[in-house]
């Protein structure tokens, strides 16, 4: 065999021999174009499927858990949540306007394929310190695609995260998640049922964009990459959202039996997918592939990753039905083939065989079988925050930490971001968790995104485990309940084994943290060769959870006005991600604070919550009193802690709360014996004072805020 | 029985939010009025927000060439109530049925944000229910919201009273802090803003409820 064209393919020649071995035959072109598609690493998680399998996903909410387009929850009786975050990093890392746009739409795709409505968005993103010219570049990219497809296609970004360090500089995270909710009857799945059934493509026709997608993001990304911007997609989120009504109008008619949209590896994993899990095969036959451009080969119409096109099985005898409902949509409509009892996928154009392979075989890759072994070698990069503040310095250092990109407002970003869309965002992003009303129920759902690359770097099982507890702290903190995560793995290159320790710690690190918090794992995605020729990224796992539950009052999350007891509840000891002292987790007593918090908000014994998490208690009290500029006066005596070094500690299992003087005595003895609570001051109007060290105005405060990503863009 | 058209281009996307706005607050039928409709018989039309035809050409630009269009032209020729929001208010100019033109924002960047905006006129069937210097807070989520006329035109703007909203402070670069505006026959008003996006105190303002009301009373009152 050609070794150029395995190299193109980017086919590993042990894969190769494989291939043969099994066939028992040299395969054709298009069965080696499938085969390079549907054993790279993104599309069969040949490294991490025997870590994923450990992972805990069952739970009583659960309808749908990992393997489908995206993973289902019990919201009430009669709808369902369906929710996924996907990473595009590759290909933002070579064109970011287009990368993270046509991330948006794929898991947009996942989520109404289930036959839900999407209705909210977040993203995480990572980048290098936007004091390079390249992160502002990609930056700007991204930010600016995520605003085009997301306002355009109509569903509203309600929040996220936004990181920068330098191990992202050639490689960029872009991971989006989306949520939707849907009727029960509405759920369908992408698995084939009847032989003699009718496969239908829809949406855009098919281009040579996007070819070898799949692989692109299978390799690290080194020079010749970074020249394939061949391999990247191009969006239209016009289309996307006639795809979504279409869509949804021909499942609410019940006119299929089976349904995916065609992400990476395009018409490929859709078919081979779909026919797989039902055990069946498919025969299509290309000539009625819509096609873009004449002289497109079958390899190519078979690899190629145009986005908004989605492959359906119709109910049989549904087909006019259909075409009728996509034709209402100005879409086209093309029976591109068959269900078949043979197991294979039969591949033709007129009475040419381009393919014919045992499907089962395309599912099931020789596993990745590197072992995962700490390289002591391998030095995690840490940033130099000082952890230990002298009296005199507080007030620089804790400007200074605002007005750093890390910390500082996102504004920037989030005011690009339609986030009112569908009237039901309770807060504008910012403040950590999302939260939007369900209309026509009592019932809210909160969102949190995130990750602690850093803290992962030093410790994976550590850092992962302190993720998830982080997501249902800043929950909780509306007054939710956690319900399911979904988790985006963004780490190195899987043939090497520190990649896999860390990938290996991290998962036992979520499921320790999970099956605690009671938050299953219903779907996901794993991003490994995150290195560039320089540099390898800090492991970072992000998690998405979204928690569900009626309230009472509206969740406040920052000082709705002046004279209430400020206090931190939970134990504040000296640890900072920057010294040998990290942060460290003891998820039974997180489980347990969350439990007497949400109690709190539910029976409105408290005014405002907010989980301190990353940044401290300063960061927490930034984002309680800039909203309504409601200060603190801080009375507190910091006893072994200066000022400052009390304000930047990141212990875990820890909330600012603010309430009613009357109110001390019931929270004291809900406390008793789990977590002390710490009162530190009174809020008061305007103005915030460490007596004896500090006193600013808010508004002070809000302007160095501000500038922490405006001082680059404007 | 009062109803209300709510007109669906492909690519609109606050339809489902108007819909609700007034089977909520008003208490009255929505109607999906389809882009290829060419009959409207609804008490009221609203032009709900999003990107029409994907903002082709320019935002409004083709809608303003459909069928449903050319209803809206005669149903509001004959005194039909028609509000037209973001996207709809965009679609009114192209259309001709409001003087002037929506350019894209001066910082050319989409802009997401709650805004203060005041009532200046309190004569159309949209605004009855407010107290003109009224302030009120609606969310506005738009690239291309930066309204401009010439000279003339806002001289008669001004003359007619024909501007009904105002920014506080101007996001957009908009002529004359413009927010909002009626035709001459007041029956007709666009606005960049989203009231439909502010009807709870829960999702941050209500001050969109007295828009709705007012149309019911003024619907009440007249049909």
């Amino acid at each position: 065999m050609n070794s150029q064209l395995l190299k193109e393919l980017n086919l590993d020649p042990h894969d190769y021999q494989e291939i043969v071995r099994r066939l028992k035959k040299e395969p054709k072109i298009v069965e080696l174009g499938l085969f390079s598609a549907m054993w790279s690493e993104h599309c069969s998680y040949r490294s991490s499927k025997k870590y994923l399998s450990q992972l805990y996903t069952k739970g009583d909410q659960v309808i749908e858990g990992p393997g489908e387009n995206a993973g289902v929850v019990k919201l009430t009786d009669s709808q369902y949540l369906t929710f996924k975050v996907e990473s595009h990093n590759h290909p933002s890392a070579v064109e970011p306007f287009q990368g993270a746009a046509t991330g948006v739409g794929g898991i947009i795709r996942d989520i109404f394929t289930m036959g839900a409505r999407p209705i909210a968005g977040m993203d995480s993103l990572h980048f290098d310190y936007p004091n390079s010219a390249r992160s502002r570049f990609l930056l700007n990219g991204v930010v600016e695609g995520i605003s085009f497809y997301g306002n355009c296609v109509g569903v509203p970004t309600i929040g996220g995260e936004t990181h920068f360090a330098s191990c992202y500089d050639e490689n960029p995270l872009v991971n989006a998640m989306v949520v939707g909710i849907l009727d029960k009857a509405n759920l369908r799945r992408s698995i084939a049922k009847t032989p003699g059934a009718k496969v239908i493509y829809l949406g855009a026709k098919t281009g040579r964009d996007g070819l070898h997608g799949a692989s692109f993001a299978s390799g690290v990304l080194d020079e010749d990459r970074k020249q394939r911007k061949g391999s990247v997609q191009v969006g239209d989120p016009f289309l996307e959202k006639l795809l979504i009504e279409a869509t949804l109008e021909i499942i609410q008619e019940d006119l299929v039996e089976a349904i995916q949209d065609m992400g990476a590896a395009g018409i490929t994993s859709s078919s081979v997918e779909m026919a797989g899990k039902g055990e069946l095969g498919i025969r299509i036959d290309l000539d009625k592939v819509p096609r873009r451009e004449p002289g497109i080969t079958p390899i190519e119409i078979m690899l190629s990753e145009s986005q908004e096109r989605m492959l359906l099985i119709a109910k049989q005898g549904k087909e006019s039905q259909i075409k009728e409902i996509l034709g209402k949509w100005e879409l086209d409509y093309a029976e591109i083939g068959i269900i078949t009892e043979t197991g294979c996928i039969e591949i033709f154009t007129g009475e040419t065989c381009h393919c014919n392979v045992p499907i089962q075989l395309l599912l099931d890759p020789p596993e990745n079988t590197t072992k995962p072994i700490r390289n002591p070698r391998i030095k995690t990069l840490v940033s130099n925050v000082p952890n230990c503040v002298p009296v005199e310095q507080t007030e620089a250092v804790l400007l200074q930490q605002i007005k750093n990109p890390n910390f500082g407002s996102k504004h920037w970003i989030h005011d690009q971001y339609d986030s009112t869309l569908f009237a039901g965002t309770v807060e504008k992003p910012g403040l950590g968790p999302s939260c939007i009303h369900i209309h026509g129920t009592d019932q809210y759902v909160g969102m949190a995104l995130l990750s602690r690359g850093e803290l992962c770097s030093i410790d994976p099982y550590e850092g992962a485990k302190t993720v998830c507890a982080i997501a249902a702290r800043r929950i909780t903190s509306l007054g939710l309940t956690p319900t399911a995560i979904t988790n985006c793995l963004n780490f190195g290159d899987p043939t090497q084994e520190h990649t896999m320790w860390e990938f290996s710690e991290s998962i036992k690190g979520m499921n320790d943290a999970l099956s605690v918090l009671k938050a299953p794992v219903v779907s996901g995605n794993v991003s490994f060769y995150n290195e560039g020729e320089k540099q390898r990224i800090y492991p970072t796992p992000v998690i998405g959870m979204i928690g569900t539950g009626s309230l009472p009052n509206k969740p406040t999350l920052y000082f709705p006005q002046s004279g209430l007891i400020c206090a931190v509840v939970g134990k504040t000891k000296k640890e900072y991600i920057q010294t040998d002292s990290i942060p460290r987790i003891d998820i039974l007593l997180e489980k347990k604070t969350q439990d007497i918090i949400r109690q709190f908000i539910l029976e409105s014994t408290i005014s405002s919550c907010i989980s301190i998490d990353r940044g401290g208690l300063w960061y927490a009290l930034v984002k309680s009193m800039l909203p309504k500029h409601i200060g603190l006066h801080i009375y507190k005596i910091f006893q072994e802690f200066t000022p400052g070094s009390y304000l930047l500690s990141e212990s875990n299992s820890r909330y600012l709360i603010a309430f009613p003087s009357d109110h001390l005595d019931r929270i004291q003895n809900h406390l008793h014996g789990i977590a002390p609570l710490d009162i530190i001051g009174k809020t008061i109007e305007n103005r915030f004072i460490i007596e004896g060290v500090m006193d600013l105005a808010i508004s002070t405060i809000k302007e160095w805020h501000h500038q922490s990503l405006t001082q680059y863009f404007e | 029985m009062l109803k209300v058209g709510v007109v669906i281009f492909p690519g609109s996307n606050c339809d489902l939010d108007a819909i609700r706005a007034v089977e909520t607050v008003m208490n009255v039928k929505a109607v999906p009025l389809w882009h290829q409709d060419n009959t409207i018989d609804t008490d009221a039309v609203i032009l709900p927000g999003g990107f029409s035809y994907g903002d082709y050409l320019r935002p409004g630009a083709i809608a303003s060439h459909s069928p449903i269009m050319q209803a809206v032209k005669i149903y509001a020729s004959n005194g039909g109530p028609v509000i037209g929001i973001c996207n709809g208010f965009q679609i009114l100019t192209e259309s001709g049925l409001l003087p002037g033109t929506l350019l894209r924002n001066t910082t050319t960047r989409f802009i997401s944000r709650d805004v203060s905006l005041l009532v200046t006129s309190n004569q159309t069937p949209f605004t009855k229910g407010f107290a003109v210097g009224q302030k009120v807070t609606f969310p506005i989520a738009h690239k291309d919201g930066n309204y401009q006329a010439d000279p003339s035109t806002l001289q008669t703007l001004q003359e007619n009273n024909q501007i009904v909203f105002q920014y506080v402070e101007n996001p957009n670069g908009s002529l004359h802090d413009i927010a909002g505006i009626s035709n001459k026959e007041r029956n007709v008003v666009g606005l960049m803003p989203h009231p439909e996006r502010a009807l709870s105190d829960w999702t941050r303002t209500s001050d969109g409820v007295p828009l709705f009301q007012s149309l019911l009373s003024h619907l009440e009152a007249h049909v």
